[in-house]
């Protein structure tokens, strides 16, 4: 059971605010990456993110960008990142999605990453900047064909009809939501207009919701109670493996304990 | 009027983060309603006329011509506008626009720094506030321009991400656009990425080929057989190109070659290696590598150091309508030279890429036939780059007098 079912299944049986994490693919090294994934699923996580690294991250803020050039300085490849992910996929199931840009899918050529997804055994997408109007290279068409998520991402800048269009590109059982404006990695105020339009996309877009973009910490994570169904951990998680790389830890000890810690 | 149109051929499109969506709708919307309206157009001649310094002269490079013994050789000398280049065209319309548009806040990104420094002028006049993003690298080699955009008044804000280059300036203006758009406009400076931008600008910028068209009848009684331009992003050459589409004059867009094809430090995208790609938020041609990772660049001229290209230049060069070639740095130079020993003129180093091709190019064609090139910009901005070259001893000795004479003042 992969893709949609997987996804599916998990916000429909497992109770409570699941948990996303990410992780550049190839940082700080490709080695780490892959531990990092299963350490992040055997300490609780319920989906992992996983970016392929690219030059021109545009909605992107400097931690996840830093750790991008790094990862392009260590010359990881989309190939590299795939056959990690392959690899990774033998040890555990927890659903795997891919972040994405448009141009290392389209370099790569989108039917054949999709393709290659499926044989690995990957679980959807997500693309910041593939708007529903470009038909041209149409991921989310050819992500349902495969049983893919394609999962769509909803601003709180954009208007309540938008939401519904946006949400209604893929089957993707979820969207995720930008908690706030601007790009990743800033510290987020769960206010009560936000948790209004998480209660608002949810309403309109029929879907489950995770709501991401500046989420650290348990509290943070309590308070989507209710509203969001799962919250996304990003730049939090590179941060920390930053300290960790600089004290001389060992980062991914340090996840699984932040993650044990977020998830207990 | 069809202004959803967003794409050239199966190029530009509008590949943005949805944060950005209203941004962009309120942008395209305004452009559209005011680029048609009577006194909107007043205002941005009014501008043209008495800020800008326009019409620029079409000018006869009469020595030239009789050097190189082929056709008649005319410059555009967009060099004489105001801050030295084309690019105030462009910033001037969209500063007037985004005042219109009631905002209260510019934001460039800047590679040479000279868009950033159009930018500030703009801003300056118009009495908006201004924030021009630049690469770290880009501002320690470009201490001119930073220094320039600041007393206009503009806070120059150094990018540290990536590569610390032009690409990298981009990328953050566009996310601080994303953190403050209801009172910011993000004025890009050439005609490239997101719609309405590639084609707003090309609008913008098509008053150089509108008065190269007019003087160049009331001159020659006749179209010319060449147009010859630069192409970093492109804004230079679309703004020439674009009145002449439909005539029958060929068109010519020159590269930054650096050190050569063969090389790894060059910005040849069309008339080399350049794929297609979905990169800051268009499709066109970039140079990337096989992962779709934006390469580095390299060119004398740093506004021809960018991996991409203006996605209506991508589609007319499919379409054959655009023929492009790129000249090396040392030619660039010997062109330089020439104009200025032969004309009393100092191009910028991007437009002496044009330059080296239509000397290339003239002593091939009969008399009769007319090139016209575009000096988008002039070179007095490029001394601390062509000052070691042209007369390096001296040079280095003037820079080290004028580091002891500072000293001296400061201790």
């Amino acid at each position: 059971m992969t893709g949609i079912t997987r996804l599916e299944k998990l916000f429909k049986d497992t109770p409570g605010v699941k948990l996303m994490t990410h992780v550049v693919g190839g940082f700080p090294d490709i080695q780490t990456s892959k531990k990092l994934i299963i350490e992040m699923a055997n300490s609780g996580s319920d989906i992992i993110e996983v970016q392929l690294p690219f030059s021109d991250p545009i909605a992107d803020g400097p931690v996840i960008l830093a750790a991008n050039y790094t990862a392009l300085k260590n010359d990881v490849r989309t190939s590299d990142v795939l056959s990690m992910l392959e690899e990774v996929r033998k040890e555990i199931e927890t659903p795997l999605l891919v972040m994405s840009y448009m141009n290392p899918l389209f370099a790569y050529g989108f039917e054949k990453f999709f393709d290659k997804m499926v044989s690995i055994g990957l679980d959807g997408v997500i693309i910041p900047d593939s708007p529903p109007e470009e038909k041209d290279d149409d991921p989310a068409a050819l992500c349902d064909e495969r049983d893919l998520a394609y999962v769509p991402l909803i601003a709180p800048t954009i208007g309540d009809k938008r939401i519904g269009q946006v949400a209604a590109v893929s089957k993707s059982p979820f969207v995720y939501a930008v908690l706030r404006l601007g790009v990743t990695g800033k510290a987020t105020n769960l206010e009560d207009d936000l948790l209004d339009y998480i209660d608002t996309i949810r309403k309109l877009s029929g879907k489950y919701v995770a709501a991401g973009f500046g989420i650290k910490d348990k509290s943070q994570l309590e308070k989507l109670k209710g509203h969001a169904d799962c919250g996304v951990i990003g730049s939090a998680v590179i941060r920390l493996i930053n300290k960790s790389i600089e004290e001389k830890h060992d980062p991914v000890k340090a996840v699984g304990e932040y993650i044990r810690e977020l998830t207990s | 009027m069809n202004y959803k149109k967003r794409h050239f051929g199966s190029y530009g499109g509008r590949y943005i983060p949805e944060v950005l969506y209203p941004a962009f709708e309120e942008l395209e919307e305004a452009y559209f309603r005011l680029k048609d309206d009577p006194d909107f157009i007043a205002e941005l001649i009014y501008l043209q006329k008495h800020y800008i310094g326009r019409p620029t002269p079409l000018y006869f490079a009469e020595n030239l011509t009789s050097d190189l013994g082929g056709a008649k050789l005319y410059f555009k000398m967009e060099g004489l506008a105001h801050t030295g280049a084309h690019k105030i065209n462009n910033a001037v319309g969209q500063a007037l626009l985004a005042k219109k548009m009631g905002k209260k806040r510019l934001i460039a990104e800047t590679g040479a720094g000279q868009h950033g420094l159009a930018t500030a002028a703009a801003a300056a006049k118009m009495g908006l506030e201004c924030d021009v993003f630049m690469g770290e690298v880009d501002m320690a080699r470009q201490h001119p321009n930073v220094l320039g955009m600041g007393v206009f008044g503009a806070r120059v804000i150094p990018v540290t991400d990536g590569s610390r280059t032009l690409t990298d300036a981009v990328n953050a203006a566009l996310k601080n656009w994303t953190e403050r758009v209801s009172d910011t406009h993000y004025l890009l400076g050439s005609a490239l990425g997101p719609h309405p931008y590639p084609a707003m600008v090309r609008d913008f910028q098509s008053v150089i080929g509108e008065e190269v068209k007019k003087d160049i009848l009331e001159i020659e009684g006749r179209l010319p057989d060449k147009l010859i331009a630069c192409v970093g992003g492109g804004s230079n050459s679309i703004g020439l190109f674009n009145t002449f589409l439909n005539d029958d004059v060929e068109l010519i867009g020159v590269e930054a070659g650096g050190e050569g094809p063969d090389t790894q430090k060059h910005a040849i995208r069309m008339s080399g290696n350049g794929r297609i790609g979905i990169v800051q938020a268009y499709k066109s041609y970039f140079l990337q590598d096989d992962n779709g990772s934006l390469k580095t660049t390299h060119s004398i001229s740093a506004g021809l150091d960018y991996a991409g290209i203006g996605p209506e230049l991508a589609h007319l060069a499919d379409e054959g309508r655009i023929k492009f070639t790129h000249a090396i740095d040392s030619e660039v130079l010997d062109a330089v030279k020439m104009t200025a020993r032969r004309e009393g003129i100092l191009p910028a180093l991007e437009s002496a890429h044009a330059l080296a091709e239509a000397f290339k190019q003239a002593p091939k064609l009969s008399g009769d036939s007319i090139i016209v090139v575009n000096i988008s910009g002039r070179g007095d901005k490029d001394l601390f780059i062509t000052g070691p070259y042209f007369d390096g001893k001296n040079w280095k000795a003037f820079l080290q007098n004028e580091i002891k004479r500072l000293s001296g003042e400061t201790s």
